[in-house]
């Protein structure tokens, strides 16, 4: 999904002269095509995210629009305050680009994985964040942002992502079901819908129907076309992140304030940071959000019966 | 600018930072607001760079136009009463400073009230990224004769953020980038010098690759002199050293006049 964000950053530069992409000098044999197009729009801002975020939101202040691109803790908590007041209490329009959601740079280490970033920037008032499961929701979520005014957040796996696309029109609502199934609504963002489908294919062997929702825009949260898919289902929420992001509170605040019953489980990292190298696969699995860990929890859940969810430990 | 003229400049623009001091001392007593003596030191600094930039009433809604980032935010009742005199804010807006309800904080904060605020600060450490941003932008518009102008306090030169954008805008070569460092040499709790010491001040500047013009910060005349300058194909750092708390003898190079407001003895000075 990197190399398709940058596709689609060239796609806009060549549609609009006022596109400037800004690198805190990361994305070795990803951004080099930009680098040729865009011309002196391409800046390498350097080793210096705090005063990247700062330049893009005078950049956008100017009308320009500013992509500012890096790895998701130095495009995120590295610079977080130049985020809220130069960016978001300023209302600029600026993209940040973070990639390597979760686990997706495994084995580079804790500084490099993103866990905690959604709760983070879901702080910020007035900051979407598009946190997409494959290219066609990059690819649609991208192309509503070149309308609007808002700073946007995309958090980019390093991977391709499911192979399960949308129909166009509903990623507009932020959400959309991805498969349907009756017995158990399993929901998800990012690269753990892959993993969700893959589960629902087990259940499926197991004799339960299990229904896939992707939620690509965490913020706002699309609450009521959630609320719709969801319906009297039980729910299981699976996100590749500490607890407390913003997919799990919506989540929980949505169902405890429409009285929904029918039980809920949510599927997170657990909450440290981890001490045992690993790849993205070893990791996931390691924290209980593999395919066969969501199966698991999905069939109690189900059935009505307790389920031990390691992100809660 | 002929002789005359300035001299004419600097009469006005002395006369503007006396009003605008008298301003200060009186809404810090009337609000019972703190950075009096962050205020008082860098009148002069910021009136020169208002009244060298061209932003007045009918521009100051434009999005390309020069820029004023007052990037020491806690000096807020100086850049008020500084824009009360150069037409860009009114004086019944000014006088509900800090009232339940109004549009002026104790920090500068962009307002729709005020568009003449180019930027929200008050966490030190963001204003010269967020000028350098501007200077970058109006290169990328091809518009090379807006100037962008940046207030810093001495603390935040601290912050390494000040000096990321300061790498940044030496090794762009952003020539319309002046910043104007108010040396007080009075940061929040103590004396720079026992802080982290910014000497040698002019030189740390000069290996970033700035041009270096230091003032007497006080002076109208040398500022406005600094502030026009020819272009030395680099930007430009203003070293004014100044006095915290000028206009005030009681608090005047106190590190007390950083917090403590106005008495109604200090209306005497006003």
């Amino acid at each position: 999904m990197r190399n398709r964000i940058i596709q689609l950053i060239d796609a806009a530069a060549a549609a609009d002269p006022q596109t400037v992409f800004l690198t805190g000098d990361l994305g070795y044999s990803v951004v080099e095509p930009l680098m040729h197009s865009l011309g002196e729009r391409f800046i390498n801002m350097g080793v210096a995210e705090a005063n990247m975020a700062s330049v893009a939101a005078s950049l956008a202040a100017t009308c320009l629009k500013p992509y500012a691109y890096s790895i998701v803790p130095f495009i995120t908590a590295r610079c977080f305050e130049q985020i809220r007041n130069d960016i978001c209490y300023q209302k600029r329009g600026v993209r940040l680009i973070g990639v390597g959601s979760g686990f997706s740079y495994g084995t580079l280490g804790p500084s490099h994985h993103a866990l905690e970033d959604t709760a983070l920037m879901a702080s910020l008032p007035g900051l979407r964040i598009v946190n997409p499961a494959n290219v066609a929701e990059l690819d649609r979520c991208f192309a509503i942002t070149l309308e609007i005014a808002e700073p946007v957040y995309f958090r980019i796996a390093r991977e391709s992502g499911s192979a399960a696309s949308a129909p166009m029109f509903a990623l507009d609502a932020g959400a959309y079901v991805a498969l349907p199934g009756t017995d158990v609504c399993l929901i998800a963002s990012g690269v753990s819908v892959a993993d969700c489908l893959t589960a629902s294919v087990k259940l499926a062997a197991e004799g339960i129907s299990a229904s896939v929702v992707s939620v690509p825009v965490l913020a706002p949260l699309p609450r009521d076309v959630l609320l719709a898919a969801i319906g009297s289902k039980p729910v299981v929420c699976v996100f590749e992140g500490y607890s407390g992001h913003p997919l799990e509170v919506g989540l929980m605040r949505a169902l405890l304030e429409t009285n929904h019953r029918a039980g809920f489980a949510s599927m997170t990292a657990p909450h440290r940071f981890c001490h045992t190298v690993g790849s993205t696969t070893f990791l996931r699995k390691e924290a209980g959000l593999d395919a066969d860990s969501i199966a698991r929890v999905a069939a109690a859940i189900a059935r009505r019966r307790d389920v031990a969810v390691r992100g809660a430990a | 600018m002929s002789a005359i003229a300035a001299s004419n400049f600097d009469v006005r623009a002395a006369q503007r930072c006396a009003a605008a001091r008298r301003r200060v001392i009186g809404l810090s007593y009337a609000a019972n607001s703190a950075h009096l003596g962050s205020s008082l030191s860098c009148i002069e600094g910021l009136d020169a760079m208002y009244a060298t930039a061209s932003i007045d009433s009918t521009n100051v809604n434009a999005t390309l136009r020069d820029r004023v980032i007052v990037s020491k935010g806690h000096a807020a009742m100086a850049a008020y009463a500084v824009l009360e005199q150069h037409g860009l804010l009114s004086a019944s807006l000014l006088e509900s400073y800090l009232r339940d309800g109004t549009a002026l904080w104790g920090h500068v904060t962009r307002t729709d009230a005020v568009p003449g605020i180019d930027a929200s600060s008050g966490s030190l450490g963001h204003g010269l990224s967020l000028a350098a941003g501007y200077a970058l932008a109006h290169r990328l518009h091809n518009r090379s004769d807006l100037s962008v102008r940046c207030l810093l306090s001495d603390g935040e030169c601290d912050e390494g953020s000040t000096w990321e954008a300061a790498l940044f805008a030496g090794a762009r070569k952003l020539d319309r980038l002046t910043a104007l460092v108010d040396y007080n040499k009075i940061q929040s709790l103590a004396p720079t010098v026992d802080v982290l010491d910014l000497e040698p001040f002019a030189d740390k500047w000069r290996a970033f690759r700035w041009d270096v013009i230091a003032v007497d910060g006080h002076d109208g005349a040398a500022l406005r002199d600094a502030l026009t300058a020819a272009s030395a194909g680099k930007p430009r750092v203003i070293l004014a050293h100044t006095i915290k708390g000028r206009g005030i003898p009681r608090i005047e190079g106190t590190v007390a006049s950083h917090y403590k407001p106005a008495l109604q003895s200090d209306l005497e000075h006003a």
